[in-house]
């Protein structure tokens, strides 16, 4: 059977996987998109003090962070940035198309 | 002057296997390339090709049809399909870019067919280009891909072609032994709850069978080198 795969719909729908910051959430309840966790909830360890306890040496802590973030943003941040499983599940009840990542 | 069983046994290990030091070397050397930040993204890219090309050929062969797929700089892809096994679609992708990092690495201890493998591999990509690349993004990877399988048909020097290809093989593995480890940290999200939903059994079950398939493979790589060792 021949679908026109790359419908507008589709098009749009899929482009709702980018990164969050291009994403526009939907009418519908839910949310459109899952924004990336902080590193505090995906288990990575951190150093970032929480909100409202600043560090004597804030740019020190910043600095920290970013050193550590370096080491630990590559995988997990990589899939969080392009998996989108309840987007995935609308694409495929929309269109019938299967998405495998 | 060597007897018929001596000769026999030397001349049943092909040359191109290195020694089991070559190989600890060559494995450091690719757990290091993985590594770094700009050096090791095409080798990322390549191991996520071969992860979505398995989600494609899982899908033909269980009579689905592939629509495209689409690769990202960050190493991440989607393969887009219709119809087909979906326990099958689904275990393919991790599964698959390992068995592939097997395959090649195998390919890259057989001198004579060097050439012919990077020829084959590069074709593979180009091939992926033809069928299945429609986004401007997914064919610069492939591409890149392609010119990274296929420039090194220029050089003449075979040891250096088979080293390599060897150590392509080697980051191809260690990426897909990494990959699925990331899904452990994610909840609701990636293949390994497609798979769970799709079956009775659980989202972490998956993901340890695709990192025993991986850790399996590269036992499997050392097993060949060790054991033309003891020949030698």
């Amino acid at each position: 059977m021949q679908m026109n795969i790359n419908s507008i719909g589709l098009t749009q729908a899929v482009a709702s996987n980018r990164p969050p910051q291009t994403l526009v959430a939907p009418a519908q309840s839910g949310p459109a998109f899952i924004p990336p966790l902080p590193l505090s909830q995906s288990g990575m360890p951190t150093r970032v003090h929480a909100s409202g306890d600043r560090p004597s040496s804030f740019h020190d802590s910043h600095l920290t962070y970013d050193s550590l973030a370096q080491g630990t943003e590559g995988a997990i941040n990589q899939y969080m940035l392009t998996q989108n499983f309840a987007k995935r599940d609308e694409i495929q009840s929309m269109v019938g198309i299967d998405i495998y990542a | 002057m060597p007897d018929a069983v001596t000769a026999s046994r030397y001349a049943a290990v092909p040359s191109g296997v290195p020694g089991r030091g070559r190989f600890i070397l060559e494995l450091l050397f690719a757990l290091l390339l993985t590594r770094l930040p700009y050096l090791g993204v095409p080798f990322k890219w390549l191991e996520s090709f071969f992860h979505e090309l398995s989600h494609g050929l899982a899908t033909l062969l269980s009579g689905g049809i592939v629509s495209h797929i689409q690769l990202f700089p960050n190493g991440a892809g989607f393969c887009f399909s219709q119809g087909g096994a979906p326990l099958l679609i689904g275990f393919a992708g991790y599964f698959g870019a390992a068995c592939w990092g097997y395959l090649i690495f195998i390919l890259a201890t057989w001198p004579r067919g060097i050439r012919a493998s990077f020829a084959f591999l590069g074709g593979a990509v180009l091939l992926s280009l033809l069928l299945w690349g429609r986004d401007l993004l997914t064919i610069g990877i492939l591409l890149t891909l392609a010119g990274l399988l296929l420039l090194p048909l220029r050089l003449n020097h075979q040891p250096a072609l088979l080293s390599g290809l060897r150590i392509a093989a080697l980051m191809i593995m260690l990426n897909a032994l990494a990959s699925p480890a990331v899904l452990f940290g994610l909840s609701g999200q990636g293949d390994a709850v497609m798979l769970a939903q799709n079956s009775w059994l659980p989202a972490w079950f998956w993901v340890l069978s695709w990192l025993s398939c991986s850790a399996g493979f590269l036992y499997l790589a050392w097993r060949r080198v060790d054991r033309a060792s003891l020949l030698r």
